[in-house]
């Protein structure tokens, strides 16, 4: 490295690349691709620091809404106050959008699978990959998106409704194929459970934590009478279902994937929220790690890997327009530094992006369009930043200490 | 002490097995200052088990002496000086009584990494900010069902210390004086490069990676006195590869 005659010192490209680099967000790094060629040649092929790029990356609950002409789907940043575009449709593309367009179904490792144009599309929006999703009409849903450890590769998971039977099916993505991988145990096979299987993953979607994919409770029968909250569980190496029973009967449980990869679950109860993590897969031993005392009544929260949690509250009716509020509880102290308005025409989901700029070889094998052909279906044009407004009224409380009730883990074999 | 070229602009590559060298050019310092009669001798083996928990004494100990390359002396005090994953370990090997070399760093960049350290070390505990970055720790091995965790919810002043803005003062540094401010903090940690704890050299690259967001190639270029060894068409082929990151 040469000295320079200003004076300043020359930092060492490792400590350029994977100190600052890593922290910048997807834009910049491609941008420093054009800087100069040794950085170009680490930012572009080097799988360990795209993946440890990736891992850094902010996990930011998806939104979805409509403005005017505009579909759009963002990611919502509280921590600077934005909703960033993530991908968009408009009407003046030729293709033509319909009702269903435009949703996210399913969002793992950067990659989302989209409706979009009225059919299914994989995509990384980072790297603006794109391809359909030729599945057959009889996939009545999308249960989960994940990656296969054993082989890499990428695999989706779906439900076909056959005989009014729940029969699922695995898609490498690339492989062209769709392999059947049986039926779930029977509470879950058959009966309404199937038919109310789409309309749950719309409003609670699975999640992916250590490697199995599990899906929020409902209340089913058992033998012997009476109901139990019943949670699926698939096992993407093994390819296999299992039924357990959810750690606590509440009927607002909330699922998500703990930083630690294991199974997290906030249970609401009205004016407190208790955070479950599971200890244990083979023994199903849970432990309650707090509970935090929630200053307002949340009709919606999304909790984060680190244990915090997206609450969104009523604002009030005497204003012309329905507005929310949307405030970030931390999972540590049950603080709220900062309340946010929330237009009601926003709708987040209970899936998170984290961008990443891995890219994927069967994005080519799907049939896909990076040579251009696909600008007929342009999902990525015309993005812009939307600030969106903090509640300048808002006064964080001091919360009181709770006196800790004496609870034990539960254990259910 | 090196007099035959100004010691600003003479950087050769940082030394990346500094624990061993300052080790051994402290055990060498201490040899020849045979009068610090205070200072402790090798460690005996007998006592070695007894030294687990230095914190305790570190009040009374006196403060431990840089040497800076261009011969000033800077002294950090032994709580400010735990915060250096390096000066730890000589702590508690007991080397770090004799004048410790802090060779390639000039003496006002010392002067403001020990400031640093001054201001964070009283409250600096290694497990919090464990525990900050990993809320899930690693669940015991041996495990009864019946056991509980529930954690009183209190409202804690993230900040009680008002470290945060005092940070934020001192990190508005001009370019040159920060990147030497980061290359000292790593080498006093002896980073490995896959964690970063948080701490001055979190705080100084996080400062240089905001500063670069919005700024083009060339003004990164600059930033970093990196040559472009592109040909014109090869960089107008790469902004049209990813136009859109280029936009705005």
């Amino acid at each position: 490295m040469a000295e320079a005659a200003g004076g300043a010192p020359q930092l060492p490209d490792d400590l350029i690349i994977w100190e600052i680099l890593m922290r910048l967000p997807v834009k910049p790094v491609l941008r420093c691709r054009a800087v100069c060629r040794s950085w170009r040649r680490c930012l572009t092929s080097d799988a360990k620091f795209l993946r440890a790029h990736h891992s850094r990356q902010p996990s930011l609950p998806l939104v979805t809404t409509q403005e005017g002409q505009e579909k759009r789907i963002d990611a919502m940043d509280h921590r600077a106050g934005e909703r960033r575009p993530v991908a968009r449709t408009t009407a003046t593309a030729t293709a033509t959008a319909t009702a269903e367009d435009l949703d996210v179904l399913a969002s793992c490792d950067g990659l989302l699978v989209l409706i979009a144009y009225g059919g299914l599309y994989i995509c990384n929006p980072a790297t603006r990959q794109l391809a359909p999703l030729p599945l057959p009409s009889h996939v009545s849903c999308i249960a989960g998106l994940y990656p296969h450890r054993p082989s890499g590769s990428y695999r989706l998971l779906c439900c076909v409704k056959t005989d009014g039977r729940a029969v699922y099916h695995v898609h490498a993505l690339g492989s062209g194929e769709l392999r059947c991988v049986g039926e779930p145990p029977e509470p879950w096979a058959s009966g309404d459970v199937v038919t109310m299987m789409p309309m749950m993953e719309f409003l609670k979607p699975h999640v992916l934590a250590g490697g199995r994919l599990y899906w929020h409770p409902l209340k089913l029968p058992v033998k012997g009478g009476g109901k139990v909250n019943n949670m699926l569980v698939f096992d993407t190496v093994a390819e296999s279902f299992r039924h357990v029973i959810s750690p606590v009967d509440g009927a607002c449980i909330e699922l998500f994937e703990t930083n630690d990869g294991t199974l997290g679950l906030y249970d609401y109860n009205g004016d407190t929220a208790d955070l479950w993590v599971l200890q244990d897969y083979e023994r199903w031993v849970w432990s309650l790690k707090h509970r935090i005392k929630l200053q307002m009544m949340p009709f919606f929260l999304l909790p984060d890997t680190n244990g915090d949690m997206i609450v969104l509250s009523e604002k009030g009716e005497n204003t012309g327009l329905r507005w929310q509020y949307l405030q970030n509880i931390s999972g540590t102290d049950g603080s709220s530094p900062t309340r946010y308005e929330w237009n009601v025409f926003l709708n987040l989901k209970k899936l998170r992006f984290k961008q990443s700029l891995v890219r994927h070889p069967f994005f080519s094998m799907e049939g896909s369009n990076n040579d251009g052909a696909v600008d007929e279906k342009p999902l990525f044009e015309g993005l812009s930043t939307v600030t969106v407004d903090l509640d300048d009224d808002y006064e964080p409380h001091t919360e009181e200490s709770m006196v800790p009730k004496s609870a034990a883990g539960a254990s259910h074999p | 002490m090196d007099s035959t070229a100004d010691p600003k602009g003479k950087r050769p590559l940082y030394q990346e097995d500094g624990l061993a060298y300052a080790r051994a050019a402290a055990a060498a310092a201490s040899a020849t200052a045979a009068d610090e009669a205070e200072a402790k001798p090798k460690p005996k083996p007998s006592s070695s088990s007894e030294e687990a928990k230095p914190e305790p004494e570190a009040e009374e100990m006196p403060p431990l002496v840089l040497v800076a390359e261009d011969g000033v002396e800077v002294r950090i005090s032994r709580p400010a000086a735990r915060m250096s994953h390096m000066l730890r370990l000589l702590m508690e090997d007991s080397c770090a009584d004799g004048p410790i070399p802090a060779p390639n760093v000039h003496s006002d960049i010392l002067d403001l990494v020990v400031q640093y350290c001054e201001k964070h070390g009283p409250y600096y505990d290694p497990e919090a900010s464990e525990r900050a970055r990993n809320p899930f720790p690693p669940f015991p091995v041996e495990l009864t069902p019946t056991v509980s965790s529930i954690k009183p919810v209190t409202y804690v002043d993230p900040d009680p210390h008002g470290l945060k803005d005092w940070d934020k003062d001192f990190i508005s540094l001009d370019n040159s004086t920060l990147f030497e401010v980061i290359l000292v903090k790593r080498i006093l940690n002896l980073l490995d490069l896959s964690s970063t704890p948080q701490d001055l050299l979190d705080l100084g690259t996080t400062m240089v990676a905001d500063m670069m967001r919005g700024k083009k190639p060339e003004e990164i270029r600059e930033i970093f006195e990196i040559e472009n060894d592109y040909t014109p068409e090869q960089e107008a082929e790469l902004r049209k590869e990813n136009a859109w990151a280029f936009e705005d």
